[in-house]
Order: C-alpha cells, then structure tokens, then sequence
C-alpha cells in the first residue's frame, strides 16, 4: 500500500530574477537613450512645426548655436576647425560618401542667421548636402 | 487504500509580484523626471547648395527663390518683387506657384534664424519638396 503523495513533475519557474534583468535592462537602455539627448545644450530654437514625416533617420552629428553663437559639439564649446575636423571623420567614416552625412543644427531664434550661413557654407565646403534646422513644437501645438 | 488528495486538489502557484511592482514604480519615477526635461523638439530638412556646377545641363525649370531679410528691425520675406511680413501670407502665395522646380530659401546674414526657420516651414507647408537652403557670404 503506497501512501505517499504521487510527485508532479510541474517545476515551478522563479520568474523574479528573469523580470528583475530583463527590466533593468530595459531601464538602462531608456537612460542611455534618453542621455543622448540630455547631452544636446538648451536652445532657444525657432518654434515651429516642423516636417511632418517622422521616419527619418537621425543625424550623424549634431550642433548647437549658443545665444552668443558659440558652437558646441555634445555640450563642448569648438571652433570652426574643431567642427570640421568632426564632420570630415564622419564622412571618412561613412566611406567617403559626404552625402551620407546629415547635419542637424540646433541655433538660438534670436541669432543672426550670419552664424548659420558661415556654418553652412563651410559644410557645403566640404560636401555635406543633408542638414536640418532643429525647431521646437509651438506651445500651442499647431503649425 | 489510496490516501493521498485526489484529482480535485488545488495546485496554486504565486506569481512573484514584488520585483515587478518594483520596477514598475522605477518606470513610473523615471517617466514623472523625464517628462518636463525634453522639450519636443523636430527639425526642417533641407538641402544645401552646393557650389558644383552642372556640366552643361541647364534646368528646365526654375526654382522659386525666397530671401529672408532685415527690414528697419523687421525680419521680411522676398519672393520676386514681392514681399511678405508674414510667414502665413508667404505660404499662401507658395500654394499657388508650381512646385516641380522646387524653391530656394536666402537667408540674409542679419535676419534672425526663426525667420529663416519660418521661410522654410512655408515652403514645407506649401507643398515644396525640394527646398534648398542657400547661404549667404
């Protein structure tokens, strides 16, 4: 006579480290991401809307034109030498091809476009074709 | 004589909802910080002119050009001899010009950078595709 319970083969996973992980991973990469973009200075940027497609890829390098149209690179302060060294690399490093290379430039509303243009030309100088002007939504939401 | 709990016996199993919760409060404190820190930014692409010239093929049609200039402290739009004291008038003559040769956007080296911003956003908004912004030396 057997009186023993007969054993359930059912193993009973522990899911709290695998949820732990897989969720810390998730939060490492949402504050990486999110650093990227937390490296970039406050500008006043030009509000508006913007274009409307939004499946774009995004630019190779990013610049910022301070109030007092000082240039900064990942919130460190170049020169005009410093930002063509930059982008030549990063035509070096996309094969050659300076096509491939966008630009996106984040400049203050209130600054004279003076700063842009010199900005502008010198990439046109080197072959750079892609850029954008970075804006901000208009408070209200409307275009 | 089998002793044992029959087949209606009850097999519960707890779900370890303390790490979850956990991290869903992390996500939720995450999200109230990053809220008010991004502003929602977007951009207006264009291309830039650029000094190469075409060998020998002349356009069939001639892009529409847009300067955006200082006039007594007053950031203007330039469309032929026309000219606009604000971007909404500016988009409303781009609608009705012919969008094939595309347009050029002249930005003046005085006129404020939001002007320049707001001739390109009339030329997108205008239905232009291909706009070129061309700097000034």
């Amino acid at each position: 006579m057997n009186l023993t319970r007969p054993r359930s083969n059912v193993r009973a996973m522990d899911l709290t480290p695998m949820i732990d992980v897989v969720l810390q991973l998730l939060i490492f990469f949402m504050f990486t991401s999110q650093f990227a973009q937390l490296t970039r200075t406050s500008v006043n940027l030009p509000e508006q809307a913007g274009d409307k497609d939004g499946g774009r890829s995004a630019p190779t390098i990013t610049i910022d034109i301070g109030a007092e149209g000082r240039m900064l690179i990942e919130s460190r302060m170049v020169e005009m030498a410093e930002v063509e060294r930059i982008v030549r690399a990063e035509i070096d490093h996309a094969g050659g091809d300076a096509a491939r290379v966008t630009v996106l430039l984040r400049s203050d509303r209130d600054l004279p476009a003076l700063f842009v243009n010199g900005l502008a030309l010198r990439l046109s100088a080197l072959g750079v074709r892609g850029w954008r002007l970075g804006t901000s939504a208009p408070a209200g939401g409307g275009s | 004589m089998n002793l044992a709990r029959g087949r209606g016996a009850r097999h519960t199993y707890d779900l370890p909802l303390t790490s979850l919760i956990d991290v869903v409060f992390l996500l939720l404190v995450y999200f109230l910080l990053t809220l008010s820190l991004n502003q929602r930014e977007s951009d207006l692409a264009s291309a830039l002119q650029q000094d190469k010239q075409g060998a020998g093929k002349a356009a069939d049609l001639t892009p529409q050009i847009v300067r955006v200039e200082l006039v007594d402290g007053k950031a203007v739009y330039r469309l032929g001899e026309r000219v606009f004291g604000s971007q909404r008038d500016l988009r409303a003559v781009l609608e009705a010009l012919p969008k094939e040769g595309g347009v050029f956007v002249r930005g003046s080296n005085l006129a404020p950078v939001s002007a320049v911003a707001g001739a390109l956003q009339a030329c997108k908004d205008a239905g232009f595709t291909k706009v070129t912004y061309v700097p000034t030396k």
